[in-house]
């Protein structure tokens, strides 16, 4: 009977040469077939165990705890060879069912959002975190609505700054959202605190004029509100849509329905206020037209002038769309072209 | 208005560079559009807002200068013997014409002077390069002080050849019927017959305000002429103006109001050009002013000025005040403010306090949040309910590969007829616009799939190979006597170009959009809905359907017929999708909260069945036909197969369907549901004729 180290070396031999087999049905019979030879019940492990009857007494425990450790030795390395075996058997039935991770998804298109839409969202979303509620009013309005009760009588010269489109003497397409204002306040009490987005017309197209555009009113009433409030939220609006360092300035102008008018600019974001083509050298952008509400409206709507004051301002979607993307030409937005539309 | 700086240095002394006064004008309200270098000279570009008559003059922007600045403003004093007329006074006790106003309401004062023995000639160099630089044209140098002195001072003024006017009348007054003039243009006018005119004698000479006569114009062989400067109801120059289309420099200038008190100084000045330039003899003066300025008084509050612009010093109040020459007093610590003729757009306490904001720069008003109380929930606004709907099924359309588009919502109503929509139908009850820019859009719009059809072509010539568009838009239909009813719609368009690509994707155009439809319909809870064979004129008779809410039709959702893309000159073979609805109908139908049900306790039996049914009836029909039967044990259905061809007649299809059985409080067996199974299927060919297959 060999030493249980020979029987060593000559086992790690065997299991070395199944490596070199070729298939793994195979190395698994080879793998079955050394199990049995070594840890059959005829086996050489049996065999040896057997064969201690003939060793003399005082050797043999010794000789029997070598033969376990061999036992023991066989059986662990053949439990790795057989999880080895597994795990190769696993990576070919996974390697079988590769797909090319490089190509891309069945979508072929994504939809993009329109820039004005997003410039609308970011504007509302910033004045409903302000408390401001959302309104609507007919696009289609009363001359009463559009001009008459925002103190714009007929053959008032402020109606020549803006060309209307009209449907009869009475109807016209509104010219701004201000209407909202006045159907606002013709339901309900002070305080009111609303913004009305929505489409706008005036009969003028060029590159920066379109005969359909996006605005935006805003409206604050109450017993307590003055310019210094006005200029407050305005700041903080235009502050968070174009960053806190933004520079704003206010300087008097004129719309009928507000009084006092103030036209406001940003610093102009493409020069550091330096002077560039787009804010004509003056550093300035002109971003929106707002005022304290002209007593003249309050009226128009039954509104106690000495109890309530209040401001409003109104901005163009369009400008500050063109301005945030730095796009030349109004009639890009509606044009939908894709190629212009899914750069956004 | 274009100023020379030269000019402004007349009235104000002023060093200070260009842009630093470009900025003060500014930021007083007069915003300068641009700065020009013109011949050693600057001239600003001032752009002068409707309420601000007074600045469309050199001396009245140069005024705002003096204030910006806190310097002296001076305005050149009259010379000569004609002081006298500043008062108003007559120097000519008997004068030899007559000046009658028909209507003080329309025009409040008629000056003449009467110059003799002039000569016509050219202008001096200066005048005429002042004119240029503002932008006039020099025509002679009596029409030309005239001109000089409304740029200059802001009043416009006209001079008759005193020899082509008859019967030593002046008169005004309306034109009446089937009136004529020939103005200085060239043009016969017919004037509508409420316009102002000035008559002489025996007929019009000019439109007043607006433009002088031809027969009664300053010629080069001119030597004595009439001087007219006069007020003139601005509402009804500005009407007339409008209806003529005809807006000139003085038209501009009364429209927005002239100062009724200032114009006999303009007169003067003009006057005593013409002497030192043309020569001649002033003979008379006139001044007819039936409707005399009279101030009123403002009471102005500081409380009041603080609740408007924050607090301001009462000293300051004052100064400013001073600096505007407003004469004032105070009374119980009100300012009593007494208003000037030449500043119209100042009547009210708050036209004060704005000027006050004004000369005290805006930028002196405070930034201070308002304090307000929250605002109730039940308040936000119904366009913050839209808004969030309409966000949500933005982001569904833009997963599935949609980009939102935005059009104009005019329309060519030609259009509608080349879809074949029918007398009749609701969207030729289209609102006119009376005066479209072009005749392409001279209606607005009753769908967006007209506009979505043009995007597509405009896509397709751009190259692009897959179109995928939506809009969410307004469309009008017209109710007499009232605004029109807008509706929001949804339109969808989808195109794919035929041609090789990655991934098969063998579903049907039509399936494509169903599905966005169905998504919407279960994302509002609408279990109500149902596709019909569509009617539609334009859309493909047999890839189509018309889109129900229980019985209202909301829109469809389709291919385009063959000959649709025709005249709409879509040229390809692959199929166009598109889907309209009313989404207002959509939103107002969804359904209201669910309530919980208890998760079932026990399995459910699944049993499939095949019926051969024709071709035409909905496969929606069959579900609802066994929802309906009458057993708590059916818990779904859903429509598994669809087959036609191989084995199935013409003109019948074969529809699969898999019911989900399942009990509330037991195990179903097999048993069981086979009965109710039977009947189910029993119930399935009774109602419809169908067979089922084995």
């Amino acid at each position: 009977m060999l030493e249980p180290s020979e029987l060593k070396e000559r086992f790690e031999k065997e299991i070395e040469a199944l490596s070199e087999l070729s298939g793994e049905v195979t190395v698994r019979e080879g793998l079955t077939l050394l199990k049995a030879r070594y840890l059959g019940k005829k086996g050489i492990i049996s065999e040896a165990l057997k064969s201690l009857q003939s060793l003399p007494k005082e050797e043999r425990p010794s000789a029997g705890k070598r033969i376990n450790e061999l036992k023991e030795y066989i059986e662990k390395r053949l439990l790795e060879k057989e999880r080895e075996l597994q795990q190769k058997e696993y990576q070919r039935r996974l390697s079988s069912q590769e797909i090319d991770i490089s190509l891309p998804g069945r979508l072929q298109r994504f939809g993009s959002e329109h820039p004005l839409s997003r410039t609308l969202r970011e504007i509302i979303d910033i004045f409903v975190s302000m408390g401001f509620s959302v309104e609507e009013g007919p696009e289609v309005e009363f001359d009463r609505y559009n001009f008459e009760a925002l103190n714009i009588p007929k053959d008032h010269p402020a109606r020549d700054m803006q060309d209307t489109f009209y449907i009869t003497d009475e109807i016209l397409l509104r010219t701004h959202t201000s209407p909202v204002q006045i159907r606002v306040m013709e339901r309900k009490r002070p305080p009111i605190r609303m913004i009305a987005p929505g489409k706008v017309y005036r009969c003028d197209a060029d590159v920066t004029h379109s005969p359909m555009f996006h605005q935006v009113e805003g409206l604050m009433v109450g017993e307590d509100i003055s310019m210094t409030n006005l200029k407050a939220v305005l700041v903080e609006f235009l502050r968070r849509l174009f960053g806190p360092e933004t520079a704003v300035r206010f300087r008097p102008s004129y719309f009928p329905f507000t009084e006092p008018s103030a036209e406001v600019d940003i610093g102009c974001l493409f020069c550091a206020q330096k002077g560039c083509r787009v804010c004509k050298n003056s550093g300035w952008i002109e971003i929106l037209g707002a005022g304290m509400v002209h007593p003249e409206v309050f009226r128009a709507v039954g509104y106690d002038t000495e109890r309530y004051t209040g401001f409003a301002f109104g901005l163009g979607v369009e400008r500050i769309t063109m301005l945030r993307y730095r796009i030349d030409d109004i009639r890009l937005f509606y044009e939908n072209n894709l190629l212009f539309l899914e750069q956004f | 208005m274009r100023v020379p700086l030269s000019w402004i240095k007349e009235f104000v002394h002023i060093d200070e560079r260009p842009e630093e006064i470009s900025d003060r004008l500014t930021m007083l309200g007069l915003e300068v559009e641009s700065i020009e270098n013109l011949d050693g000279d600057v001239i600003f570009d001032v752009s002068i807002t409707p309420n601000r008559p007074d600045c469309l003059s050199v001396a009245g922007i140069s005024r705002e200068i003096a204030i910006g600045f806190r310097r002296e403003f001076r305005l050149p004093s009259i010379k000569r013997g004609i002081r006298p007329s500043l008062s108003g006074e007559v120097i000519v006790r008997n004068p030899s014409f007559r000046i009658i106003i028909d209507d003080p309401q329309l025009s409040g004062r008629y000056t003449a002077r009467i110059i003799k023995d002039l000569r016509v000639g050219e202008s001096p160099q200066w005048l005429r390069r002042r004119l240029e630089q503002c932008g006039l044209r020099s025509i002679n140098n009596v029409v030309d002080i005239t001109n000089y002195v409304m740029l200059g001072y802001g009043h416009p003024l006209h001079a008759f050849d005193l020899n082509t006017l008859r019967g030593r009348i002046i008169r005004v007054a309306t034109a009446g019927k089937n009136q004529r003039i020939k103005t200085l243009d060239g043009v016969e006018r017919e004037v509508p017959e409420d316009t102002l005119l000035i008559w002489d004698g025996e007929r019009p000479v000019a439109i007043a305000g607006i433009m002088g006569g031809m027969e009664t114009e300053v010629r080069p062989d001119t030597t004595d002429i009439l001087l007219e400067a006069a007020h003139f109801l601005p509402s009804s120059i500005r009407r007339s103006s409008k209806r003529l289309g005809l807006r000139t420099e003085a038209s501009y200038r009364f429209e927005r109001g002239t100062d009724i008190e200032g114009l006999a100084y303009c007169a003067d000045i003009a006057t005593e050009l013409i002497l030192e330039i043309c020569g001649g003899e002033l003979v008379e003066v006139i001044d007819e002013y039936p409707s005399r300025f009279v101030e009123s008084e403002i009471r102005l509050r500081s409380e009041r000025v603080k609740r408007i612009i924050g607090e301001v010093k009462e000293d300051e109040i004052a100064e400013i005040l001073n600096l505007l020459g407003f004469p004032f007093r105070k009374e119980d610590g009100i300012f009593i403010v007494k208003t000037l003729s030449r500043r119209p757009d100042i009547k009210a306490e708050i036209d004060l306090i704005e000027e006050i904001a004004r000369i005290r720069g805006y930028e002196k008003i405070p930034l201070e949040m308002p304090r307000v109380a929250m605002v109730s929930a039940m308040d936000m606004g119904k366009g913050m309910r839209v808004l969030r709907d309409l966000e949500l099924i933005k982001s569904i359309l833009r997963a599935r590969g949609f980009s939102e588009a935005i059009n104009f919502s005019f329309m060519d109503i030609e259009k509608l007829k080349r879809l074949g929509i029918l007398e009749g139908d609701r969207r030729l009850e289209a609102v006119e616009i009376r005066n479209p820019l072009r005749k392409e859009e001279a209606f607005l719009r009753t769908n967006l799939l007209i506009s979505l059809l043009e995007d597509l072509i405009t896509n397709i010539r751009y190259g692009i190979k897959d179109v995928m568009l939506f809009e969410i838009s307004r469309v009008f239909f017209k109710r007499s006597g009232q605004l029109p009813d807008e509706r929001l719609h949804l339109g969808v368009i989808y195109w794919r170009d035929r041609r090789p690509v990655l991934w098969k994707d063998e579903l049907h155009p039509y399936y494509l959009l169903r599905e966005i439809m169905d998504g919407l319909f279960h994302e509002f809870r609408i279990n109500s809905n149902l596709y019909k064979a569509s009617e539609e004129p334009f859309l493909h008779p047999y890839q189509s359907a018309d889109i129900y809410i229980s019985d209202k039709k909301i829109g469809y959702l389709g291919i385009l017929s063959p000959p649709t893309c025709d005249r709409f000159d879509i040229r390809t073979d692959s199929p166009v999708a598109v889907l309209e609805i009313d989404l207002d109908t959509l939103l107002n139908e969804r359904g209201s909260l669910p309530t919980f049900m208890a998760l079932p306790r026990f399995p459910y039996i699944e049993r499939d069945l095949a019926i051969i049914v024709d071709t035409s009836l909905e496969a929606e029909r069959l579900r609802r036909i066994v929802l309906e039967y009458p057993s708590e044990l059916i818990e779904s259905v859903s429509v598994f197969d669809y087959f036609k061809g191989k084995n199935i007649p013409e003109g019948k299809k074969s529809i699969g369907l898999r019911i989900r059985y399942r009990s509330k409080d037991r195990t179903l067996t097999e048993e069981e549901i086979e009965d109710l199974h039977q009947r189910i299927m029993e119930l399935l060919t009774t109602k419809t004729g169908g067979l089922i297959r084995k």
